[in-house]
């Protein structure tokens, strides 16, 4: 369904003149590049919204940063794994991302109409579609262009394209249309990025977001006059067309990417947060709703901010998206990101704020700082989960930081664990994207452990070293692609010890951590019996005076009746004779308890402890163990008994799985297991009684 | 009439006291066969734990988390039982309506064999209404569907997410609503099999809607009334619940008493319901 090659070209010219005429009046964002730009764009669009078309024209400059030639272009034409049912997203995905699949006509895809050099030399016919990743001959989401010259280090190669593009539709993996709201995303011909000797350019994985090189990008959208328009950068004018539609010039620097949406349906709500101008364009159907799309933005402005370091764009651009079209929902792209349409949703339950800190924290964990999400998700993911959870529980309390409603409180940290314990140890966090068990193990060691692998980092050093590491990591890193290796050597420089273990094991090995207090004892010590511990009254004159002594303090017992009941654990109180009470009392307060906690690394996962005992007495003794072993044996003798042990009180290390054995007490604890019988003959009567009563008050539930 | 009828039936309520003690027993066995053995997975499994000793407080979301996760397959082979027990326990109250609604329409103190004789008696007849309310309740359940068709009509096929998010509230009133139509007509078929002594359930389902037609709006009313009592119990009962939540063993007992005297409560509900619907219809048929 190729556009026609003539009207290719015309409107390509014709695109071309447009650029250049409007090429001058662009702000200047930064007077000095804070990026490398190498890869940057002047691209005209049109919306055809009926068709689902876009047609485009673009002009790409890129430069070549490597010490030796390159014989070769890469681009990713990601909208062709929408193009059919073998692609390789869609044979990876099997049709369904996010619970979204495309309607029966809803294909879509792009097609380079034209492509040619600066100097208008043919380069179309150079092309081909390459399948680095799996060989299916039968993805067109890799284009190869075999330059005719070599490109010599330091020069930039300027391509002239014409593409025309057919969104899917409804939305799915975060670009597509549904009806009239438009959400393009992986839009345009993107080139690659060329590191190392070799082209970096994936095909397109159900499981993988992005990867590019920074650069300059001016963008002119031409969308029927009655939309509204969001889109990356800053939008620096518009001109109304004779043919009733309207385009908008936007210009963006710095950024490794560009997406746009429009939609006649949205309401624009202004609104600021430090230097950073908020637009959160919201449906109207969710018009009610806006204030909170809008106070989950500035929060997340200035939280980051604060937190991490300045976000040097001066905008951001909050899109939600239209009902049906959940598929363009929850992601993240240079100053612009989409939320997720909740209606009804109560204020208790953070999903729709949670949606929109996270995707603005992208911004810096995606965008600035420009990890390889094909190849290393958690840097991006994992980082940014880490930083969601600390802004979710700063922002509404750790306790009910995702939900709080109806005394129900479940924390974000609670959740990312719920998901991490359902399948720990299937593959390593790091590996491509596509390569993981499943996609919800993707988002499993991609999102949850990382998260949680950075909170246990974070409990261990502490939150004001852990935020020096982020700053830093920030700082240093923004702007270019850093891989784990340089995460590990941040953490290493600014913590100044060496985590090379923690890592090893955490991002490259499959190994669960696991620590459980097996066994606990707590029991009298016995009396000494037996040669060197005589009673006074057999051997007194048998020993020396100075033994007797000792063997007296030692022994603390005259009597193997005494012994015996000591022994069985059981008090030696006579309760007729109240002298007998008396001294038993002393000697119960003299006592001695010997008291043993078996503890066990259930898991791989190697990570020193904290044992911590609480004794009757109410004193507590903590203990360190290396957690190297397969089990260690702690004993401790002192006045008082054991009462419980306990691998981590803290709760520091969340990548435990199972936290529920990470303490033990010497006995059952009734009152816990009492109330939650109460409970649960609670709930079991309440709901067998429901039914006898199909009145409104049933639609009122118990406090339970 | 509607509190002369509450006032009568509150009277035998407390005259057949025992009849409420079976009521408010047969919940709490019927719930202890499922509730102890879930407990005891939850204790076998954290027993010795300070996560079991946090229990004594809130819920604690991290037990509840691994408890599924490794202790899931234990916890899913009570669900037949919860079936089970879900089934006999309706099938039960179905089998004592009988005798409920026989020593509710007289005037007299509880009488075990009468009782008894009558939850027998009536059990077959009312498994039999039941069944024909059945059909009745399916019609009833496309009242909803009123309020997807009023959606249709106006906002077409891509109605925005405010106007299905509120449809959605209206339907489950609608819903709430055909139940309780549903409900009615059921109680009612009851009570006339018991005051006619009438086996034929076609002959009482006519009598029912001929009934219940003449005297809708007492009928309601009642059942409104009832419902407003029983909201009136949660918005007492709430309150006090959400107090009573801190570790001690005292409280925690006191809980226990306060969410039994809740369902002691309930059960007298059900029962006073069963009383004022038979006085009501005995009044409207002398009446009548």
């Amino acid at each position: 369904m190729a556009f026609p090659r003539t009207a290719c070209c015309m409107l390509f010219l014709a695109g071309s003149l447009l650029i250049l005429k409007t090429g001058a009046g662009q702000p200047v964002l930064f007077p000095e590049p804070k990026s490398p730009r190498i890869a940057n764009y002047d691209i005209d669009v049109r919306l055809d919204a009926a068709a689902r078309l876009l047609h485009g024209h673009e002009i790409l400059r890129w430069r070549n940063t490597a010490d030796h030639a390159v014989e070769e272009l890469q681009f990713h034409l990601y909208l062709n794994g929408f193009r059919n049912n073998r692609s390789t997203f869609m044979r990876e995905s099997g049709g369904r991302h996010r619970g979204e699949s495309l309607s029966k006509e809803g294909w879509g895809y792009i097609e380079i109409d034209s492509l040619t050099s600066a100097a208008g030399e043919e380069w179309l016919s150079r092309t081909d579609f390459i399948q680095p990743d799996d060989g299916n001959t039968e993805d067109k989401t890799v284009l190869r262009l075999l330059l005719p010259r070599s490109l010599p280090p330091g020069e930039t190669i300027t391509l002239r394209l014409a593409f025309t593009a057919k969104l899917p539709e409804p939305p799915m993996a975060r670009t597509g249309i549904k009806k009239e709201f438009v959400m393009a995303g992986q839009w345009f011909p993107k080139i690659g990025v060329y590191e190392n000797g070799a082209w970096n350019c994936h095909q397109f994985h159900a499981n993988s977001e992005f990867y590019a090189d920074f650069g300059v990008y001016n963008v002119n959208i031409t969308v029927p006059r009655d939309y509204i328009v969001g889109a990356t950068g800053l939008c620096y004018a518009t001109t109304d067309n004779p043919d009733s539609t309207i385009t908008h010039r936007f210009h963006a620097e710095d950024v490794h990417d560009f997406a746009w949406t429009a939609s006649p349906d949205f309401i624009v709500l202004n609104g600021q947060s430090q230097d950073v101008e908020i637009r959160a364009l919201i449906q109207k159907d969710h018009a009610s709703m806006g204030a909170r799309y809008l106070k989950a933005a500035e929060i997340a402005v200035a939280w980051f901010q604060d937190q991490y370091g300045d976000y040097p764009y001066p905008n951001l651009t909050v899109v939600d998206p239209r009902r049906g079209a959940a598929g363009a929902g929850g992601m993240e792209y240079p100053t612009l990101i989409t939320a997720w349409g909740a209606y009804g949703m109560p204020e208790g339950i953070r999903a729709l704020e949670m949606v929109i800190m996270h995707e603005f924290g992208h911004n810096y964990w995606y965008h600035l700082v420009a990890s390889n999400e094909f190849e290393e998700a958690w840097l991006d993911e994992g980082i940014n989960t880490f930083s969601e959870m600390q802004i979710l529980a700063d922002t509404y309390g750790e306790a009910g930081s995702m939900v709080d409603f109806r005394g129900i409180r479940i924390s974000d940290t609670q959740m990312q664990r719920m998901s991490y314990i359902s399948e720990p140890g299937l593959d390593p966090i790091l590996q491509p994207a596509w390569k993981y068990y499943s996609g919800g193990n993707y988002a499993s060691m991609s999102y949850n452990k990382p998260g949680l692998m950075l909170l246990t980092l974070q409990n261990w050093l502490g939150r004001e070293t852990m935020n020096r590491i982020l700053r830093t990591w920030f700082e240093r890193w923004q702007f270019k692609h850093p891989r784990s290796t340089d995460f590990v050597a941040v953490v290493n420089e600014v913590s100044g010890q060496n985590f090379d273990w923690f890592f090893d094991q955490a991002l490259h090995s499959t190994a669960v951590l696991d620590y459980s207090v097996s066994l606990i004892t707590s029991k009298k010590e016995n009396k000494g019996r037996g040669f060197d511990y005589f009673s006074a009254d057999s051997a007194a004159a048998a020993l020396p005076a100075d033994t007797l002594a000792s063997a007296d303090a030692g022994a603390d017992a005259d009597s193997l009746r005494k012994d015996t009941e000591a022994d069985s654990g059981e008090s030696a109180l006579d309760d007729q004779h109240e002298d007998k009470k008396e001294a038993g009392k002393k000697e119960e307060e003299k006592a001695l308890y010997h008291s043993t906690v078996h503890v066990r690394r259930l898991g791989e996962f190697i990570f020193p402890v904290e044992l911590q005992m609480i004794f009757a007495d109410g004193d507590t003794v903590t203990e360190k163990w290396d957690g190297k072993a397969r089990w260690h044996k702690f004993s401790v003798t002192r006045p008082s008994r054991l009462l419980s042990a306990t691998i981590d009180p803290e709760n520091k290390i969340l990548l435990d799985v199972q936290l529920t054995n990470n303490s033990r007490t010497l006995e059952s604890s009734s009152r816990g297991i009492n109330k939650l019988t109460a409970r649960l003959l609670f709930w079991t009567q309440f709901f067998l009684d429901m039914p006898a009563f199909f009145n409104l008050f049933t639609a009122f539930s118990p406090n339970m | 009439m509607i509190p002369r009828t509450l006032r009568s039936a509150l009277n035998r309520l407390f005259a057949l006291k025992r009849l409420w003690l079976i009521y408010y027993l047969s919940g709490l066995v019927f719930a202890a066969v499922v509730a102890l053995p879930a407990t005891s997975i939850v204790s076998s499994y954290a027993g010795k734990t300070l996560a079991a000793e946090r229990l004594s407080g809130f819920m604690d979301i991290n037990l509840l988390v691994e408890l599924f996760h490794y202790r899931g397959s234990a916890l899913g082979a009570l669900f037949p039982l919860f079936m089970m027990i879900t089934l006999g326990f309706w099938l039960l109250m179905l089998f004592f309506s009988g005798g409920t609604l026989k020593l509710m329409a007289g005037d007299h103190p509880y009488r075990p064999r009468e009782f008894w004789d009558a939850c027998g008696r009536y059990f077959g007849r009312f498994l039999r209404i039941l069944l024909w309310s059945l059909p009745l309740l399916a019609l009833l359940f496309l009242l909803p569907a009123l309020a997807d068709l009023v959606k249709k009509l106006f906002w077409g096929n891509d109605p925005g997410d405010n106007i299905t998010y509120w449809s959605g509230l209206i339907k489950m009133g609608l819903r709430y609503l055909a139940l309780m139509i549903w409900a009615l007509f059921f109680d009612y078929t009851r009570i006339l099999a018991v005051q006619k002594n009438e086996k034929r359930t076609r002959r009482l389902a006519l009598a029912t809607l001929q009934f219940a037609g003449h005297h809708f709006g007492r009928i309601f009313t009642l059942a409104l009334l009832l419902a407003c009592i029983g909201l009136l119990g949660l918005l007492i009962y709430n309150p006090v619940a959400g107090l009573l939540h801190a570790p001690s063993a005292v409280i925690i007992a006191l809980l226990f008493l306060w969410q039994q005297l809740y369902m002691f409560f309930r059960a007298g509900l059900r029962l006073l319901t069963h009383g004022s619907q038979m006085k009501l219809s005995q009044g409207l048929l002398r009446d009548y």
